[in-house]
């Protein structure tokens, strides 16, 4: 394989190398926000324990950038990448760089031109040293890239949201909710959902969380409005669909997927698509207009830890569920699908 | 026949526990004997040893992050799909499987 190839294949797959930063990121987020939400409890009390524990939060919850950008460069170019995607997701956090943004761009630069770094052919005597030299040289020319050219208008683009997002009020965050729930309904976790998700989990960086409680709102609808769906009128699906419902509904509410409702969504994705972004946008925008912030970046039951209003959480959740579930019916209803013949596919 | 199937996704919660389960199922169907490996959010309950890979006509990747262990797949036939492509269509995959066996 040419260089030139490798360059196209890993830049297409910029979106698995994210995954891969995240994937190790959160476990560094549910520990800090574990801890920081302990450390709430024991507020009155003196005692060296509860200090210790709020320590513990803020390094988590601090942490998790430089851990996400090591391992978008170690997705990227393998061992390598984890020391210098450690060091330039520091310098974007504590330099005022761009944050968590200026970081995940920084990951993918320099895993990338340290895969470049140790593909360079060097003279016999510099070979054995040149694996520990190459990592050295990537994150000089990353650092530079970050701390002059491209972290600025990142950190300069995120205070312009910043204190636009501060300046809307209830109403305006209403809106934000409205718009992030349209791409959160529209694609199951798709690259829609994602924008919207990382876009909500980038501005926790400059103390903004209603986003955050926007999207962390609307992932379960879509899953748990379409198996309410199949039992409210269970006439509508096949078999096979009532019992993926019936067995998955439990992973939506435990984990927190939205990708849960792909195998409901796939025979019909339409009619589906169409119901879930009603019932997102309906949480979406209670969501904003109630101020509902998450302080972490979490799923499932763990959220239910770092709300502000658990309560509220609950409550614009099922007008959402609900909607989803009545329209897909409503919509599947006046165009009837043709169930004999489906569930007959399924047994062949 | 024998199989290596390695899932990861974003937390290692559901997407590639459902679509282990998924392809597992089909494999039984076909009696082809399987052996999986569940990654994600660093949990590896079951590793695959070397021996059970080497063992294998081939191993399935289904994944929506990077695998971790690598290493240990050099110069065995890999089919690579994404998680939620095996959790829809653990058929196909199946299918492409059997083709890339039986092709020298």
């Amino acid at each position: 394989m040419g260089i030139g190839k490798e360059t196209k294949d890993i830049f297409k797959n910029t979106g698995l190398h994210f995954r891969t930063g995240v994937s190790y990121m959160l476990p560094v987020l549910l520990i800090g926000g574990f801890f920081g939400s302990i450390a709430v409890l024991g507020k009155t009390s003196d005692a060296e324990i509860w200090k210790l524990f709020k320590i513990i939060g803020d390094i988590g919850l601090k942490y998790f950038v430089p851990v996400m950008a090591a391992y978008v460069a170690f997705s990227i170019t393998d061992t390598p990448g984890i020391a210098p995607g450690f060091i330039i997701g520091i310098l974007a956090q504590e330099t005022d760089s761009g944050g968590y943004l200026g970081a995940l761009v920084g990951g993918i630069l320099v895993g990338y031109f340290t895969f470049l770094a140790l593909k360079v052919k060097v003279p016999e005597m510099l070979e054995s040293s040149w694996g520990m030299l190459a990592p050295v040289f990537s994150t000089l020319l990353v650092s530079i890239l970050i701390f002059f050219f491209i972290g600025p208008p990142i950190a300069h683009l995120m205070k312009t949201i910043s204190t636009y997002l501060q300046s809307i009020g209830n109403g305006g965050n209403a809106s934000m909710g409205a718009i992030m729930g349209f791409f959160g309904g529209i694609d199951y976790g798709g690259p829609f959902s994602k924008t919207q998700s990382t876009f909500a989990t980038a501005v926790t960086n400059l103390k903004l969380y209603t986003p955050l409680g926007i999207a962390g709102a609307i992932i379960t609808v879509p899953p748990l409005g379409l198996c309410l769906a199949t039992i409210l009128n269970p006439k509508l699906y096949t078999k096979t669909e009532k019992n993926y419902a019936k067995s998955s509904w439990i992973y939506a509410v435990v984990a927190g997927f939205t990708e849960i409702a792909i195998p409901l969504a796939a025979g019909d994705i339409i009619r589906c698509t169409i119901a879930t972004i009603c019932g997102c946008m309906i949480t979406g925008t209670l969501a904003g207009y109630f101020s509902l912030e998450l302080y972490t970046p979490v799923l499932g039951i763990p959220q239910w830890f770092f709300y502000n209003k658990p309560l509220v959480y609950l409550c614009i959740l099922i007008p959402g569920i609900l909607t989803t579930a009545l329209v897909v019916n409503f919509l599947k209803k006046i165009s009837k699908r043709n169930i004999e013949e489906m569930e007959k596919e399924e047994k062949d | 026949m024998k199989i290596s199937l390695i899932t990861a996704c974003l937390a290692g919660v559901a997407h590639s526990k459902m679509a282990a389960v998924a392809i597992k199922k089909e494999a039984l169907l076909r009696g082809i004997e399987i052996d999986v490996e569940e990654q994600g959010g660093h949990k590896i309950p079951v590793r695959l040893t070397q021996e059970q890979i080497n063992a294998s006509d081939l191993v399935i990747i289904a994944k929506a992050v990077s695998i971790s262990g690598k290493e240990r797949l050099a110069g065995k036939k890999i089919l690579d799909v994404t998680v939620s492509f095996a959790l829809r269509n653990p058929k196909t995959v199946l299918d492409q499987a059997i083709e890339l066996i039986n092709k020298k």
